[in-house]
Parts: C-alpha cells; structure tokens; sequence
C-alpha cells in the first residue's frame, strides 16, 4: 500500500530517491479513488509504415505497462511490464534516459526461409534507473510486429549474479481472440519432460486458467483478420530459462498472461542469473495472416549480428578464422532411415545405411544421417570405412546422440573429446536429442532450465569450433539461434512423424511452429497412418522449412519415377517463402521458390476444402511447365500425377480431400 | 529417435492403487444430489443452440490409439465449428483416476468436463461423486439419445448399479489374432472356430514342421489380464461377487475346479507335445516369428494392427496393403480356453472399454447438453466409429455397428468383426471398486501359473491370490 499512497503525494513526478518518503508516510493508508489521476510518463514505438504502435506507459504509481495496436485493432491490451529482483526494488524507478532511433539492415541466411532478410524498425529505449540496478527496456515496432526484452545492469558497471524474483511482462490477450496454444503437459509421470510435440489447441481467452501455455502461441482478435505470434527469442546464451505464459492467480479468467519459468526442466533453483544481463526478445508478430506466416521477425530481432566467435579469435590464424565465417554450412536433404527400419534392422545395419548413401548419392541430397543405436558395439574401422564410402560419394555423415548420456551429463570437455573423435572418422555433424531429460539418470538439468539452456550454447560453440553441423531433437523451441550459430540448422520441437501424428495436427503446425525456426518434421512418402495422405506427406515436404530436412521413407520408395523428380527438389535453403491462403484448423496453401523453380503445395486438415491459388508471384513473362500432384481418389498412400503450363496470369483450385493435400512444381520452360 | 515405443503397450490398463481405499459411499440414489444445474437452455425449435462452447475432455488413451482419438475430435471441432469446441487432455493411466478426482473435487477451472476412462473407473468415480447422472442432464434439455443401443454385456455397468446412467460406453478390446493365410490354408480350409479345431491344425502344423504356431507374448500384462479373464468365462466361472466384491476362487469348489480349468486351457498349449506357444516374451518379441511365417497365429493387442501389417510387409517383400488383405488374416480367442465348446458361455471374451462420463464440474445447462452432444456423436457417428476401430477399438454402439459405412468398412470388415464377431458376448470386469486390485491378482494367476509344468501347485496359488485380495479390500473398508 505504501508504494500507491506515495504517489498519490507525489503526482507525476518520477519516483528517485524515496526512502525518507517511505518512512515518514509508511501506515497511513485510506481509501483513494486513483483512477482519475494521470500517467507519469507514455512513450509510444511506431513501425515505419505507421500501422503498429507499441505504447509504454508508467501510471502515477511508478508502474509499467504497454499495449498494442495495429491500425484502430487493439493486439495487446494493457500488460504489465517490469522485472522484480531481489538485490534492488525495481518497483521505485527513474527514469534516466529515453532514446529512439531507427534500426535497419539487412542480412543473408545460411539456410531458412528467404536467402535475403531486410529488417527495419523503430526503437525506443527506456533507461530505467532504482537504488543500485538499472535497466534498460528496448522496445521495438515493426511492420510485422514488435519486441521488447530488458537489459539489466549493476549501476556501478560491475558483474554478478542476482536473484532473479520474477518477471512482470505480461500479454493480455483481447477478450474473445480465438487462440491456438500448445499448452505444457509432461510427457510421462516420471519427470518434467516436455518437448513442444504435442498438438495445438483452439483456446479462448478465459479458458487458460491453471494452464501453462508454451510458445509460439497464435491468437486472432475476435471480429477482425488481425492475428498475433507470441513467442520468444535470443534464448540461447542470455543465461536465462526458457519462458511459458501462464495467468496469475489473481487474474484467473481473465487471459492475461504472464511470463512464467518453464515448468519443464530439473533445476528447482533456478532463479541465479548472471549480470549484465540481456533478457530474451519477447516477440509479437502482427498482422494478417499473410503477414504473420511470411515473418522473419524471430530471426530479424538479430539485426546483423556477426556469428559466434570464440574469445580468441584475434589470436587464430586467418586459416583457423575461416571457420567463423561458416561459409562450410551446407544446407542439404538428409536421408534418414530410422523410423521407417525402426521394428525392421538396427543402426548397426550397414548394408542398409549403405543403399541410403547410394540413395542421397542419386537424389543430389547432401547427408546421411545414422541413428541411436549406431554406436552401440561399434566396430570403429567398419564405421570408419562406411564413413569413408559415404564422403568420398559426396555424401557427409551426421550421427545420432544423447545430449546428456553421450557427454557425462552435460560435460563440455567429455563433449569436446567426443566431437573430436567423430569429427576425426569423417562425421560431419551431430543429431542430438532428449534435451528434455528423457531417458537420462541423474541429471543436473534439463528441459528448459538455465542449466540446458547454457548446455545448448556449449554444444552450438563446441560443434562450430569443429566445422560440425547440429539438429537439436527433444528440444525446445527455436529462437533464433541459426542467426548466431550457423551450424545450427535443424530442430524438432514438432509433433512429426516419430510420433502418430495426423492433418489436425499438421495444419496449425505450419500456422505456428513453422514459422519460427526449422522443423524436423521428418515427412514420409507414404503415410504411416490414415490420418495423413501422401499427396499431404509431399506437401509438407515443401512447407516444413529445414536446413537438412530429413526425408524418412524406405530407400526404394524414393525409386518410383512418379515421384522421384519432386524429391530431388525439395528444398534446404528458400530463397522466397510465401504464403497463397488457407486458416488455422482448416488448410494451408504456400509456395517456396529455389533459384528459378517453385514449389507450390497445400495440406488440407479434416474438412474437404477447395483452394485458390493465384500464380501471379511468378515472374512476369515466363512460362513454367507444371508438375501437378494430387490425392489419388481411393488410396490414400497413392498419388495422381498430371502436367500443365502455367504462367503468372493463371489461377488454379485444388479440391482437397481429407486429411489431403497438393503439391505443384514449377520449372521454367527453357 | 525416441519414445515410439513408449506408447505402444500403455494404452488399456489402469493399475495404480485404487482411489476407493478412501472414498466415500455415495450411490447416486435417493435425495443426496451431488450436482447442479444453473444456466437456461436456448432452443431454435428443438435444436439446442450451442454458441462457441469450449468443453475439456481428459482422456485416458495414450498409446498409438491417442491420434486416432484426437483425429475424430478434430473432426468433431471441425464440424460443430462455432458451435463446441472439445480440447483433449490426455493423462497417464498411472494417474488418470486421480487427476480426475482431484481436479474434480478441488474445483479446477482446468478439470475435465467430459471423463474418457475405462469403464472399470466408474464406481470410483461415482463414489468419488465426481460424475453426474446423463439421464438426468437428458431430461432436463429434452436431449434425444439412446442409452440403451448398446451391447448388452458392457453397457449393463453403464448404471454403476444405480438407478441412474452414468456412462455412454464407447468401445471394447481385448486380445486379438492374425494368422498366416498361406500356412493355415495349407491345413485347415477354414479358420478354426473352436479350441479343438484350433488345437488339430497347430499339431499338425508343428509335427510337419518343428515350428511353434502360435506367437504370443506371456510376459505383457495385457496377455494375463485380458487371456486369464477370459479364459475365466469360456469356463463358466465368475470373476468375483457382485454382492461384496469379494472372490472365492480356492474357498468355492466349482469355481476352484473353473479357474483350474482356466489355467490349465492356457498352459496346455504350452506344455502340450509337440509344443504349441511358449512362456515369457512380450508382444514385440514373438512378432518377429509371426512376421517370418514361423507361426500360424499371433495374439496380440488390436491397436497393433498397422505394426503388424507394416512389420510383415517390410519383412516378406509385399506391400502393407497385399499384407492386411491377401497374406494375413483375423480371428477371435472366443472359443479358445473352452474346455466345453457346447457350452453357451464358450465364446465370451474379456474385453476393457472405454466409457464417457459426464464430470461434476459442469453445472451449466447449456455446457451439460454440449457435452451430451458430444458423446451421441462419437457413439452415433459412422466416420468416428470406423476410424476408432481402425485404431483397435469395436465400437459397441448400434447406433455405429448396423451402418454400413461401418460394416463395409475394409479394416472392420476383415478383421475388426472378425475379432468380435458378437458384440454381446463381450464382457468387462462390470462396477468393482476394487478391480485393479482384483487384475494384479488375476494377471499374478496367470504369469505364475503358466510357469508351472503342470497343476500340481494351481490350488495354492489361487488359495494365496483369493486370499490376498480380500484382506486387501478388507483393509481398505469394503463394506457392500
């Protein structure tokens, strides 16, 4: 109470150094209308094409708050921001320094879904002073969004680390908004196990009581075609855990969501962060759905940071720093044979991963990737020559391990020794898994907590050192890590074919997960369940962006001449990602583009639907030879497979079928 | 890679200790009403209007048959867009009857609204009195809806032995067969219906070839509940007292004599010369004989069925639609453990269903028809009976089994109704608080009994069992 009667008192004037205030006016609490008095301060973030305004406001007691609009559309409505420490009492802040500027640049990806990035936004920041921290809100508007984090320092420029109480930041989401969430739920009862693969749900507002949402969450503003994408990110080296959003008690009912620890991970003391500290990106991407689906703004919040170099790099030999331009990224399709051989052959199996490197070898796929069990009794010199065949066919090997078994339980010089001795057998890369503590005795962490989320940097660094390539399974979400490390090209975090999974799924997968970073969806040709088509697998094959997307059928399917010619084509690296139509829970329509080809495809969820697609992205002038490919009328493991000529003026339907799905490619008539 | 395998055996059994050792007793008669109802129902003409309501379903099913179940409410969703929307929340079957009662009672905004558990859960729940009556809900609204197209051997539970109706039961599984068409049409040229036709063409088979014909996994649990259950009833045997939910499985000399008999119609295929199945091993580990046409027969559990197609064309060089149609086939274990093949009990079998109930949560009217809504669907609709029972489970609604879209259904067709071919002669453990208790010492039967070479020790040990179960639910305050 006293904190509200001492600005009563003082008015609008910013808070500074109050403890005689305190003492003197400490229990003379009453009764006080305060809704009439006024603001201290508002600070408002326009994006450049002035459509979303972010406004920050500190009320007459001294607290933060901000909302978002886009147009006349409120996307955020009044939300709490702020942080609570237990070193200082962030709740009495000055206001030292408001700074706006204009950030813009652009910068080229090594693998995702434009080769070519342009970001540009406004950017206030608000340098928020206590008794001995400060920190600094950054917040930013875009045309596609906004983002804020904070940016906590010791006033006197020294490092620590504090006891981090809690963060205020919250999202109020608009009353009636029709959100699709995935909310947390443990895998099994043996521990806090959660790997963001379990499937979206369709939420209001005030049903989110006693539920931890995870994120990318999707909400549309009921009445409107504005959508927001809330998720987060730069988690990866700020020291800090991995976020949910969860209401508060108080505010049950009410859709008002707060930033909450991940209930998903081992360390019950989690609360030590280092400082200075650079919290992550909270994101809000906004807009239609156009907008929203074609946003890079997860991976733009990076500006043009330069990709991680090891604290010596000045001393490196200009050799050596060639590794830190990671130019040897290569983005490539990965043949994967576990899941389908799964109740069939082990890893062990060389004569099978042989006929997948013969298989990657024919396809113009870059990796083989060889799965758990691999290891297992392993014969070195037969997997050194494997190894060998497999390079010297232009084929790189990428193997499979446990993210804390394989490295004493998150060891980073066991993790370097054993790095060092696969990279010297020829491994080009790792797959690494159960970052949510699944199947690990005796950890120290895992899941979400600071303790995993310092554990992924050391492996992204570590791997980096050794020009080795990495796809994160079991893992969190992504949060733009690629643009950091480049090597870091791949990740689950998707309820994908490992699991049964079915068009309900997959449609709002591509809405929300696909969006912020690449998915290990790892398609099949045909389905491994009647919940999927394979005119559905194919199309996800093109929608699922990855740097090594990994194609998971039995090698002699890929053989079929019906199919072969698309497979070849599937896409590691978009140069143009666009999306043609479609709504959550229903189907989704987009088009990526490869040098001068395209690929145009639709996965269709439970209820039959008739897609629209207008080809007028195509370049002006230039006829294409379409490859068209639909849903075979009875089996749904089979396609139909016909040809057309198609130009930028041409609109096409695709009736889908359920569970169905399209794919279309485009080459240009020479 | 990771957790596939997982998920594959957890679907049907609930084992944890029983939520009745401290439950009240409530029975849902007389005055003591439990629920409530607030709210007004809007009607356009007779059609209940439902306006974007949200229900939270809690399910139990969580093996491979959980996408099958989360397809058909998506298709629920779908077509009642605007209208209900139904979220799933699956929960282990370590913990499903505690989280629900404990959401339930603690009033939990995140509580289920809809309970899918099995139909053993029941009494708990109703003693718990975390449920509320359905034909109650049905009279209030006028809601059109019958309880009673159902079969008759599982829906007779859907009371819980009140006055009222407290379930819609969905569904039933138990164990199942395939075999080999090519090695069973080389002695047999029909599927064998009775134990005696079965036991004929797997000597034959063996004496020819040295090979054990039947592929089935002793070691799972599903194997000893569902085959020593069942086994139990093609003897005419009983399972426990409805009166007092005790056994007398040693003290009660017929039923003695019956559980020796259900012993010793399993065992003998093992201890018979030549050797018809093995001891020990679970599903996955026989499937590998199965698949390389070195047994006649595999038993398993339904939900396998995919596996078992994908597995056996991976391995034989056809494709997984040659193998469901052309090279494998399906049968029942009715008829299997009968020592008496003319006996009208002979054909029983032991199943698990699931069953819907309506939480005690939801007091709103409108809510309440929603969730009503919602289960005559799913028990009502062709579709979601057809993709549930492409997912393992029968359905064993009428409503559902006498359409055609249904029956002409490929996958029901050949092997759903060929693994029940009467609905009606399916059973389940019926309304027994203690029924996890009574499975562990049923399953204990089974596993330990099926290791003896012959009867010698049977008497013992079901005098050890029945005894361990009655003072156990003696201790926790059975009193009926």
């Amino acid at each position: 109470m006293k904190r509200k009667i001492l600005n009563i008192l003082l008015g609008t004037m910013f808070v500074g150094s109050l403890a005689g205030g305190i003492a003197l006016l400490g229990g003379c609490a009453g009764e006080v209308d305060t809704s009439t008095f006024e603001n201290t301060a508002n600070w408002v973030t326009s994006s450049p094409d002035g459509k979303i305004k972010t406004e920050v406001v500190m009320d007459y007691a001294g607290d933060l708050s901000y909302t978002v609009k886009r147009n006349n559309v409120t996307v955020i409505e009044k939300s709490a921001l702020g942080i609570d420490i237990a070193e200082d009492d962030l709740r009495l802040l000055s206001v030292e320094n408001v700074k706006t500027e204009n950030v813009k640049g652009s910068y080229n990806n090594v693998s995702g879904k434009h080769s070519k990035v342009d970001y540009n936004c406004n950017q206030t920041t608000i340098t928020l002073k206590g008794w001995t921290f400060e920190y600094d809100l950054i917040v930013r508007s875009y045309d596609d969004g906004y983002a804020f984090r904070y940016n906590v320092r010791k006033c006197d420029g020294t490092s620590g680390t504090m006891i981090w109480n809690e963060e205020k930041t919250e999202f109020a989401i608009p009353e009636g908004s029709t959100i699709w969430a995935q909310p947390y739920a443990a895998i099994n009862s043996n521990g806090n196990f959660f790997a963001y693969e379990n499937e979206f749900q369709n939420l209001r507002p005030n049903e989110l009581t006693d539920t931890y949402l995870s994120m990318p969450m999707l909400y549309k503003v009921k009445g409107t075609q504005v959508y927001s994408l809330i998720t987060e990110s730069d988690l990866i080296g700020s020291g800090f855990y991995g976020t949910f959003l969860k209401e508060h008690e108080d505010k049950e009912g009410t859709g008002i969501l707060q930033t909450v620890p991940t209930p998903a991970g081992y360390m019950t003391d989690d609360n030590k962060i280092g400082y200075p500290f650079e919290s992550p990106w909270r994101v809000g991407i906004v807009g239609d759905l156009k907008t929203v689906q074609e946003s890079e703004l997860v991976e733009k919040v990076f500006d043009d940071v330069q990709p991680w170099r090891p604290d010596d790099y000045d001393t490196l030999s200009a050799e050596e720093k060639k590794t830190y331009d990671y130019e040897w990224v290569e983005p490539g399709v990965a043949a994967w044979n576990w899941l389908i051989y799964l109740n069939i052959s082990g890893q062990g199996d060389y004569a099978m991963h042989r006929r997948y490197v013969n298989l990657a070898q024919e396809m113009g796929w870059k990796y083989v990737l060889v799965d758990g069990g691999w290891n297992d009794g392993l014969q070195v010199n037969q997997f050194k020559q494997f190894v060998k065949e497999a390079n010297d066919k232009g084929v790189k090997i990428l193997v499979w391990c446990h993210s804390f078994n394989d490295f004493a339980l998150g060891n980073v010089v066991s993790l370097g020794q054993r790095l060092d001795l696969w990279k010297s057998w020829g491994v080009s890369g790792i797959k690494i898994d159960f970052f949510d503590g699944q199947s690990t005795d005796y950890p120290k962490f895992y899941g979400e907590d600071t303790g995993t989320i310092d554990w992924y940097e050391k492996i992204y660094q570590e791997c980096a050192k050794r020009e080795m390539l990495v796809n994160c399974h079991g893992a969190n979400k992504p949060t733009g890590e690629r643009r950091i490390y480049p090597n870091v090209i791949n990740r689950e975090a998707i309820k994908g074919n490992e699991l049964s999974v079915s068009a309900a799924d997959t449609v709002n997968e591509l809405f929300i997960r696909r969006v912020v970073g690449p998915s290990d969806f790892t398609p099949v040709v045909h389905p491994l369940s009647t919940g999927l088509t394979m005119a559905h697998q194919m199309a996800l094959a093109v929608l699922f962006e990855s740097g090594t997307p990994s194609m998971a059928d039995f090698e002699y399917v890929y053989e079929d001449t019906l199919i072969k010619e698309f497979y070849k084509h599937v896409p590691s690296l978009c140069d143009e990602t666009l999306f043609l139509g479609g709504e959550p829970d229903r189907y989704y329509v987009g088009a990526v583009r490869s040098g001068d080809e395209w690929l145009v495809a639709g996965a269709n969820s439970i209820v039959p639907n008739s897609a629209k697609v207008s080809f007028s992205f195509l370049e002006e002038g230039v006829t294409y030879n379409a490859e068209i490919f639909t849903n075979h009328e009875t089996d749904y493991k089979k396609v139909e497979r016909r040809t057309a000529k198609i130009t930028k003026d041409d609109i096409e339907f695709f009736d889908m079928i359920k569970n169905g799905g399209f794919v279309v490619r485009l080459t240009p008539v020479k | 890679m990771k957790k596939k395998f997982i998920s594959i055996l957890c679907a049907a059994l609930a084992l944890t200790i029983p939520l009745t050792a401290t439950a009240c007793n409530g029975n849902g008669n007389g005055g003591d009403e439990w629920w409530s109802t607030t709210g007004e129902l809007e009607k356009n003409g007779d059609e209940i209007v439902f306006n974007d309501v949200g229900l939270r379903l809690a399910s139990i099913v969580a093996g491979d048959d959980k996408e099958a179940l989360n397809q058909i409410v998506a298709q629920f969703n779908a077509e009642y867009s605007g209208k209900i929307r139904v979220s799933v929340t699956t929960v282990g079957y370590e913990s499903f009857e505690d989280y629900v009662a404990r959401s339930v009672k603690q009033g939990d905004k995140s509580a289920p609204d809809i309970v899918m558990g099995h139909q053993s859960s029941v009494k708990a729940f109703l003693d718990y009195k975390v449920i509320q009556p359905i034909d109650v809900v049905m009279e209030q609204t006028g809601f059109n809806y019958d309880l009673n197209a159902f079969s008759t051997g599982i829906n007779q539970y859907a009371n819980a032995g009140t006055d009222h109706h407290f379930g819609v039961t969905v569904d039933a599984a138990s164990m199942v067969v395939f075999y080999n068409k090519e090695l069973l049409g080389r002695y047999s040229q029909t599927v064998p219906s009775t134990r005696e036709e079965l036991i004929t063409v797997c000597e034959a088979y063996a004496n020819d070839t040295g090979n054990v014909p039947i592929a089935w996994g002793t070691g799972s649990d599903f194997f000893t509940e569902f085959i020593m259950n069942t086994a139990v009833l093609q003897n005419g045997g009983t399972l426990y007292n409805k009166d007092n939910m005790r056994v007398d499985w040693y003290d009660n000399t017929a039923q003695r004599d019956v559980y020796k008999k259900a012993l010793e119609s399993v065992r003998s295929f093992v201890t018979n010369t030549p050797k018809l199945a093995e001891v020990g091993g679970d599903d996955s580990s026989r499937l590998g004989d199965f698949r390389s046409n070195k047994a006649m027969f595999y038993v398993t559990v339904p939900w396998l069925l995919d596996a078992v197609c994908q597995g056996y064309a991976a391995e034989n060089n056809c494709t997984e639609e040659e193998a469901r149609t052309e090279k494998l086939g399906a049968t029942s274990i009715a008829g299997w453990f009968a020592m008496d093949s003319s006996k009208d009990y002979a054909k029983k079998i032991y199943c698990d269903a699931h069953m819907f109930n309506l939480s005690n949560k939801v007091t709103d009217i409108t809510q309440k028809a929603a969730c009503l809504e919602f289960m005559k669907w799913f028990t009502t609709n062709a579709d979601a009976g057809t993709q549930w029972a492409r997912a393992g489970h029968v359905s064993i609604s009428n409503a559902i089994n006498t359409q055609d879209a249904y029956k002409n259904d490929a996958v029901v067709a050949d092997y759903i109704n060929k693994w029940y071919p009467d609905i009606d002669d399916l059973n389940t453990v019926g309304v027994n608080p203690y029924y996890q208790e009574l499975a562990k010492n049923l399953r204990a039967i089974m596993s330990e009994g099926l290791l003896k070479k012959d009867n010698s020790g049977d008497e013992e040990l079901l005098r050890t069992k029945q005894n361990e179960y009655n003072s156990n639910i003696a201790l926790w305050g059975g009193d009926f």
